[in-house]
C-alpha cells in the first residue's frame, strides 16, 4: 500500500486506536494527524470499526465441541508425563467395569480406602456455613436479591476484559475475574445499576446451573461492619447467595441454586 | 479469588482460553478435530513447560503462540504456503457494511473467516480472535508492522466480500 492510499491511512488510523504507542513513532503520527483531516478516511474509519466490533462478537460464538472441555481437564499437569502425544481419545481412559478389577489387590485398596475417606467424610462432612451476617448488611443483601432480574436489559456484551471497561466506563466496579467455578466465557452482558441507591455493577453468566449474576459494590457504600474474608452463604427469597468483601469492594454472587451448589463454584 | 491468581491454575486457565484458542485453531486448520488435537497439544505442553513462564500477564500470549507454532509444525508448508502478498485484491474502502456481518451467526462468521487466504487469515485471525494488538500480530508471526496492517487490510477486503456472498 501506498503511504498516500486511503487503505493505508485508514489501517493507520485503526492501529493508532489499537495500538497507542505505535504513536511514538513521529512519521506514524504524522500519517495519522493527517488522515484524521480526511472526512472519507474518518467515515471509512467509523465504519471500519464497526464491522470489527460486529464481526468479533460474531466470530467468538462459533460453536466449540462439548466436550473438549473434560478431554483437556483429563490433562492435568500431574498426569502429564503419561500422557505423551497420545490422541485425544486416550486423555480419559475409558470406564472399566468395578468388578473385573475387583480381584487386584491394588483396586481392592482403592475401594477400602475410599470406603475409609466416605466414613470420615461422614464424620466431619460440614455443609456450607449460613451466613450470620448483621442486620443492616442481611437487610441490604435482601434488596438485592428482591431486585434481581427486575427492569434487567442487559448490555450485550460477552468478552470478559469487555466487560470490566465497559462497566468501568459508567462508572461501575467489576471483579477482576469471576469465581473460579464460573467461566468467564459464559457471561452473555452486564449493567451498571443502583440497589437502593447504592451503585453496582452486574455481570451475568448463563451457566449449566441457570442465571447467575455477579454483583460488585464499594465497599464503603455498603453497610458491612467486618470484612468478608471467604464466601459466606445464606438462602434468600428464591436464590442462594454468596458474599464477600476484598480490599474495597464487596461481592455478592445470586443463582436459583441450591447453596451448597453454590459454594461448589469456589 | 477475585484477583488473578499468582499462578494460574491449569482448569481455571483451560476455562478462560480454551473456546478461543479451538475457534483460533479452527480458524487455521479449518477441521474442528485438528483444531481439538491443537487445543490439546497447547495445553499438554502447558502442563509440561508453563512453570517456566515467570511472567502471568503473558499467559494469554503464550497459550496463543504455542498453538499457532503447533499448527506451522503439523501442516505440510509446500503443501500450504503460498505467498500471495502482491495479489491484487479488489478494494472496498468505503462501505465495510456491517450489516451483512450482523446477518451471519458465529458458524458462518468461522467460516467465512477459512476461506480467507491463509495468508492474511492468520492475523485476521489473531485480531479478532485473540484480540491482539497489531505490535502482538508482527511479534507472534515475526512480520513487521507495516505487513501486519497490509494483511489485515486486505484480508478484510476479502472477508467482506466472503461475507456478502454467503448472505446473497
Amino acid at each position: 500500500m501506498e503511504r498516500t492510499d486511503p487503505d493505508y491511512l485508514l489501517e493507520c488510523l485503526l492501529a493508532g486506536e489499537r495500538d497507542p504507542s505505535l504513536l511514538d513513532d513521529s512519521a506514524f503520527m504524522a500519517t495519522v494527524e493527517a488522515a484524521r483531516t480526511d472526512p472519507t478516511v474518518m467515515r471509512a474509519f467509523r465504519e471500519a470499526r464497526l464491522f470489527d466490533e460486529t464481526f468479533r462478537t460474531q466470530i467468538n460464538q462459533a460453536p466449540v465441541p462439548g466436550d473438549l472441555r473434560a478431554r483437556l481437564l483429563g490433562l492435568t499437569p500431574a498426569q502429564e508425563a503419561d500422557a505423551g502425544n497420545a490422541p485425544v481419545t486416550d486423555v480419559i481412559p475409558p470406564p472399566q467395569s468395578f468388578w473385573s478389577n475387583f480381584g487386584h489387590w491394588s483396586a481392592f485398596g482403592g475401594a477400602a480406602a475410599a470406603i475409609a475417606l466416605f466414613a470420615i467424610s461422614l464424620t466431619f462432612f460440614r455443609p456450607p456455613a449460613v451466613a450470620d451476617w448483621d442486620p443492616s448488611f442481611r437487610e441490604f443483601v435482601s434488596n438485592v436479591e428482591s431486585t434481581a432480574g427486575q427492569n434487567e436489559e442487559l448490555d450485550p456484551i460477552n468478552q470478559w476484559s469487555e466487560v470490566r471497561s465497559h462497566l468501568a466506563s459508567l462508572g461501575s466496579p467489576s471483579p477482576e475475574r469471576p469465581p473460579r467455578g464460573i467461566c468467564p466465557t459464559r457471561t452473555v452482558g452486564c449493567k451498571a445499576l443502583e440497589v437502593r441507591g447504592v451503585k453496582a455493577g452486574m455481570i451475568c453468566f448463563d451457566t449449566e446451573h441457570g442465571i447467575l449474576r455477579l454483583y460488585t459494590f464499594r465497599r464503603a457504600d455498603v453497610p458491612l461492619k467486618n470484612c468478608i474474608d471467604a464466601p459466606e452463604f445464606r438462602r434468600i427469597g428464591d436464590h442462594s447467595v454468596a458474599a464477600w468483601s476484598k480490599d474495597d469492594e464487596v461481592f455478592m454472587l445470586l443463582g436459583d441454586m441450591d447453596v451448597q451448589l453454590m459454594a461448589s463454584l469456589f | 479469588m477475585t484477583d488473578t491468581p499468582e499462578s494460574p491454575d491449569f482448569q481455571s486457565l483451560v476455562d478462560e482460553y480454551y473456546e478461543a484458542l479451538y475457534r483460533f485453531g479452527y480458524s487455521l486448520a479449518k477441521n474442528g478435530s485438528d483444531a481439538s488435537d491443537l487445543v490439546q497439544e497447547t495445553f499438554r505442553i502447558w502442563a509440561e513447560k508453563g512453570d517456566a513462564l515467570r511472567d502471568n500477564s503473558k499467559v494469554k500470549s503464550w497459550l496463543f503462540t504455542t498453538l499457532y507454532r503447533e499448527f506451522l509444525r503439523s501442516r505440510r508448508r509446500d503443501r500450504f504456503h503460498a505467498d500471495v502478498e502482491d495479489d491484487v485484491l479488489a478494494r472496498d474502502f468505503a462501505a465495510p457494511d456491517t450489516s451483512v456481518t450482523r446477518r451471519v451467526d458465529g458458524r458462518e462468521a468461522m467460516e467465512a473467516l477459512q476461506e480467507v487466504d491463509e495468508v492474511y487469515r492468520e492475523p485476521l485471525a489473531l485480531f479478532y480472535i485473540e484480540d491482539a494488538s497489531y505490535k502482538e500480530i508482527a511479534e507472534r508471526l515475526e512480520i513487521p508492522i507495516g505487513t501486519v496492517m497490509s494483511r489485515l487490510s486486505r484480508g478484510k477486503a476479502q472477508l467482506r466480500s466472503i461475507l456478502r456472498q454467503k448472505v446473497e
